[in-house]
């Protein structure tokens, strides 16, 4: 128990004003250096003493990194991009009102008004054993602390786990997944776009991230095509308090409608598992299908299959099924459980 | 008369408090300062054996061999050790102390200090613990025949958690040594326990230890017994290095080493009529104390008292105990015992009104006390007793008859709780206090001279309105003197509900006391005259009042507060997420001397209530609290709590200052019992706190079945 964690430990700190700059001192400083955007993760990580970079990248100067542009009818959100500011932005609401319902929904308004929507999809694990610097697997030990027989972990995964149980916690991430979304990501003079299902990594592949950025990566814009303008959307998130809170489970669904029947969906739930945790399977199902009961209760019962809870979170299991259902019922499903 | 006591006058220390004038702790500096840090035990119990440092000479480093004086936090038993000396008994008891003039080099201090144990099994049951800090016996008529008048046997059980204070501004105090003396300037409730206490530790004559309150941000009972332990850390590092300490506590130190609520586990078995009426009562309260025992007997002895609710029963039988655990020390919280054991006895009405076919509502109306009726204890009650009119006007404000039946079947519930506080000191308490308040006059007015500390919940403005109509002064010429030991008499420590109706009393005979000197003069020209004066008040209890400590027998308190909530929730049916929708809150309080502050103290503790309901919970593992962040362990925001409608009722106490009785802890008690009310209306078997989601999914599953035993 660190006796004061109130004041900043010393770093040497870069505050780029281009992206340029911050791609040269990322490059020279490699692993030794600490991406921060709003600073809303990274502040407790330093505060706390569990991760002591040497090297700190504000990217709080880097202005083009911010703004929202339309990109042929879709939409290209700078990395830096205020999570108030998506969730304000009129050309949001008109074409991804989805999105802009998952970052109003983060934490709380002045959380809002400082984190960005890049910071929010490349947050690390709420795992308390991880944040509190047990050396677990996810810090680079050989134990899960959340997967012992007297563990807390009603937060924890039902999907996926292997090794380590902890969940992607990001609001905004899901709903990027559900509108085919892709993660520009530079490097040096190098660019590569990753489509944001594949931006998120389980323990599977790497134990220690939950992202595919690596040192020398900077994350620059996120780009969401026309696919899912205006098409139908559900996004709902069950958390322990009204605000300032994570979600125990959130789910976004973009739903493509042709006359009554589904066409094409996206459905994502997070909250149950390292990385977002997209339901094929329930998609394929409900393909021609109508938002009815029937197929309500088809895809709940799908969503769940393979989920293996642990001592504290069985409930999550009814609570998948449960968003599950009204995601395809809409407002119906309010209406009649 | 009259003109300032009823209003809401200005909050005396608003200003400075909005303008960020008022000094915290924090606030202050001294010349050579050092900045102390604390130093834990890592195990929950066993030994340390051996200790290592390897820190450089110019930190300061203490531990119990240079405590001058005994090594105990003076408070009820002298079990606790300021810093241990060999045993531990809970996660995070201190054991050494570090001071060092820059406050960034303690930072890591403890990974240079190791220390070798040897473990012994933990006990973290209060059940199976060994160790009983106190055991309390009530009885009342005769069980036997209580039980043999009853239709039926109605049994349950039912539990609470812990509770965390959560007061904004953490602990925090300053020691400042100087020739043979030592001044402690904190954040605290009560400046002569700390006095006490510091007196115990360096050993120093009473004369030559000075304890002044700091502006304080909020105590909730959490500040009563803590700032004694940190004061005695500061001034065992003031003294060894001849310097000023200032120690300030971070929110995950608050959390992890300083006192909660103390879980409970109250079993009922309640003999009832067909018709209703309750004919006997058998109640069994366990209490977790933790590792010492604080302030655990008394909290026992609140608890029990209250555990058998506002009713009549002739024949009643209460045992209480609380237990050792190796667990940090549960203290004093706002409720101090009462609410668990009125969780306890509220949620086991609604179970018997629901096992006889009544209306929980009914079943309250039949066995309310009534004025003349006796407690538990055998105390008869005065005119003031309140229990009807606060559940009729809740009733009838809330519109509960029409939404009970409205709502039956559905996700919205309607609960209702009915309950009581005694305010002031149990039993002879008060007595053995022997407060004393002062009253000095000014050439402009007069100055109040207590050591009632303000903590946020308005003492300086209500004990100057209460003085200021005694004297027949405005408002505006009457002072308060900061609670600081040179200055001021043993008003008693700031708990229990007692500073309005039992320190407002003492200054309002010093008030009229000081009226009649002045005759016919004015402050200035009696001041001009003979200068100052100062009178002073001794406590003194009602006439007649008689209890028996042996037998926990008589008249508990001087007065009761009572109270009645009723709580409106939906329930998701599908994510099992309660939101609270409406709250109807009425207090029968005597008097509100401020009815904008009183209100506020209704409006807080209701909304405390609802987060002990429904959110917080403190996540114990291996002893130690494992959710000791504010992003885990979560209270309501405004987001979170519902609309709260306050009334309150005035219905004076013959012996309290313009009629007013306490108002401070008493909205605790009632909602979460009435919360779980609620859920019971909407389907759901709730007998634990905090009611989460997923506790809720599994008792929904599982039809209640009453353990209901035939004596017929």
């Amino acid at each position: 128990m660190p006796p004061i964690r109130d004041v900043m430990p010393a770093f040497e700190l870069f505050q780029p004003a281009s992206v340029g700059d911050a791609l040269g001192v990322l490059d020279r400083h490699g692993a030794d250096a600490w991406v921060m955007a709003g600073g809303m993760d990274t502040f407790d990580w330093l505060k706390d003493r569990i991760k002591r970079p040497k090297v700190v990248v504000d990217l709080g100067m880097v202005e083009e990194l911010r703004g929202i542009k339309d990109a042929a009818g879709g939409l290209e959100i700078g990395a830096m991009t205020t999570l108030t500011t998506v969730a304000h932005n009129p050309l949001v609401k008109e074409r991804f009102p989805l999105l802009a319902e998952a970052a109003l929904i983060v934490a709380s308004p002045q959380i809002r008004n400082q984190g960005t929507v890049g910071g929010n999809v490349s947050q690390d694990a709420r795992c308390w054993y991880y944040r509190a610097g047990w050396p677990c697997y996810r810090a680079g030990g050989n134990i899960c602390y959340a997967d012992t027989p007297t563990a807390i972990n009603r937060e924890h995964a039902i999907f996926n786990a292997d090794r380590c149980v902890a969940v992607n916690p990001s609001d905004t991430a899901p709903a990027l997944i559900a509108l085919d979304a892709e993660f520009v990501i530079k490097r040096g003079s190098a660019e590569r776009v990753v489509p944001a299902r594949e931006f998120f990594v389980g323990p599977g592949i790497d134990i220690t991230r939950l992202t595919v950025l690596q040192p020398g990566d900077l994350l620059t814009a996120i780009r969401i095509p026309a696919t899912w303008a205006g098409k139908a959307h559900y996004f709902e998130k069950v958390r322990d308090r009204q605000v300032w809170d994570f979600a125990l489970v959130n789910i976004a669904a973009s739903l493509n409608m042709s006359g009554t029947t589904i066409s094409d969906a996206r459905m994502v739930v997070n909250g149950v598992a390292a990385e977002p945790y997209r339901l094929d399977a329930v998609e394929a199902a409900i393909k021609g299908k109508p938002r009815d009961k029937a197929t309500a209760d088809l895809a709940a019962d799908l969503a769940v299959q393979g989920a293996v809870p642990l001592q504290h979170n069985a409930y999550k299991i009814p609570l998948v099924k449960a968003l599950v259902k009204r995601a395809i019922r809409g407002e119906a499903e309010w209406a009649t459980s | 008369m009259g003109r300032a006591v009823g209003t809401s006058v200005r909050r005396m220390d608003g200003d400075d408090k909005v303008t960020g004038a008022a000094k915290y702790v924090d606030d202050l500096s001294f010349p050579d300062m050092l900045f102390g840090a604390t130093i834990r035990s890592t195990i929950s119990c066993g030994e340390i054996v051996n200790t290592h440092i390897g820190l450089p000479p110019e930190f300061v480093v203490a531990d119990h061999r240079d405590i001058p004086g005994a090594n105990h936090v003076a408070l009820i038993d002298p079990d606790q050790p300021c810093l241990a000396e060999g045993p531990i008994r809970h996660y995070a008891e201190p054991v050494l102390l570090v001071a060092h003039a820059d406050r960034r080099a303690l930072f890591g201090v403890e990974a240079r200090i190791r220390f070798d144990y040897r473990e012994r099994t933990p006990n973290y049951d209060p059940e199976r613990s060994d160790t009983c800090f106190k055991q309390i016996a009530i009885d009342k008529g005769d069980l036997a025949r209580g039980f043999g008048d009853a239709d039926t046997v109605i049994e349950g059980e039912y539990r609470t958690g812990h509770q965390e204070q959560l007061y904004i501004e953490p602990n925090g105090v300053i020691a400042v040594p100087g020739d043979g003396q030592i001044t402690v300037y904190g954040s605290l409730q009560c400046p002569y326990y700390v006095h006490k206490a510091l007196v115990v530790v360096t050993g120093l004559a009473p004369a030559r230890v000075r304890v002044v309150q700091a502006e304080t941000g909020g105590g909730f009972g959490g500040k009563e017994e803590y700032p004694s332990m940190l004061a005695c850390h500061a001034a065992i590092l003031a003294i060894k290095s001849g310097r000023p300490v200032k120690m300030i506590y971070d929110r995950v130190e608050d959390l992890l080493a300083t006192t909660k609520r103390h879980p409970s586990v109250v079993r009922h078995r309640t003999g009832v009529t067909r018709d209703g009426r309750m004919t006997a009562m058998d109640i069994d309260v366990v209490m977790d104390g933790g590792g010492y025992a604080t302030l655990s007997a008394v909290v026992l002895s609140r608890g029990v008292i209250h555990a058998a609710g506002p009713y009549r029963c002739d024949h009643l039988r209460i045992r209480g105990r609380a237990m050792m655990t190796n667990t940090p020390p549960n203290g004093a919280f706002r409720g101090f015992g009462a609410p668990q054991t009125q969780f306890a006895i509220e949620a086991h009405i609604d179970r018997m009104a629901g096992a006889l076919g009544l209306d929980p509502l009914r079943l309250r109306e039949i066995n309310a006390l009534r004025p003349g009726d006796t407690t538990a204890t055998g105390q008869t009650l005065g005119k003031d007793a309140s229990a009807l009119p606060v559940l009729r006007e809740a009733v009838k404000r809330s519109g509960y008859k029409q939404k009970r039946r409205a709502w039956q079947g559905t996700n919205r519930g309607i609960g209702l709780s009915l309950f009581f506080h005694g305010s002031g000191f149990t039993g002879a308490g008060e007595v053995k206090l022997a407060s004393k308040a002062s009253l000095e006059l000014t050439a402009t007015g007069a100055r109040i001279l207590v050591a009632s500390t303000e903590i946020g919940q308005g003492t300086r403005t209500m004990l100057a309105q209460i003085v200021a109509d005694a004297m027949a002064l405005p408002y505006s010429s009457i002072e308060v003197h900061a609670a600081d030991t040179d200055a001021v008499p043993d008003s008693g420590p700031t708990v229990a509900s007692r500073t309005c109706m039992i320190v407002g009393k003492l200054l309002e005979r010093c008030a009229r006391d000081l009226r009649r000197k002045l005759g016919k003069l004015t402050p200035a020209e009696y001041f001009t005259r003979h200068g100052a004066v100062v009178v002073t008040a001794q406590y003194e209890p009602p006439p007649g009042q008689v209890w028996d400590d042996q037998r926990y027998a008589g008249d508990a308190y001087g007065s009761y507060a009572w109270g009645c909530n009723v709580v409106e929730l939906e329930v998701d049916p599908v994510t099992f997420e309660i939101t609270p929708t409406h709250v109807t809150a009425v207090a029968e309080i005597g008097r509100a001397i401020h009815p904008v502050m009183a209100e506020g103290q209704i409006q807080g503790g209701t909304a405390q209530g609802i987060g002990y309901a429904l959110l917080e919970e403190v996540v114990m593992r291996d002893g130690r609290m494992a959710n000791a962040q504010l992003t885990n362990y979560i209270i309501p925001t405004p987001m979170d709590a519902p609309l709260i409608d306050v009334a309150m009722i005035e219905r004076p106490y013959a012996h309290g200052p313009f009629g007013a009785k306490g108002v401070g802890e008493m909205p605790i008690d009632g909602p979460a019992p009435a919360v779980v009310n609620a859920l019971r209306h909407c389907g759901f078997d709730v007998r634990a706190i905090p009611a989460t989601p997923e506790r809720l999914m599994a008792g929904k599953l599982k039809v209640e079945e009453l353990a209901v035993e035939s004596f017929s």
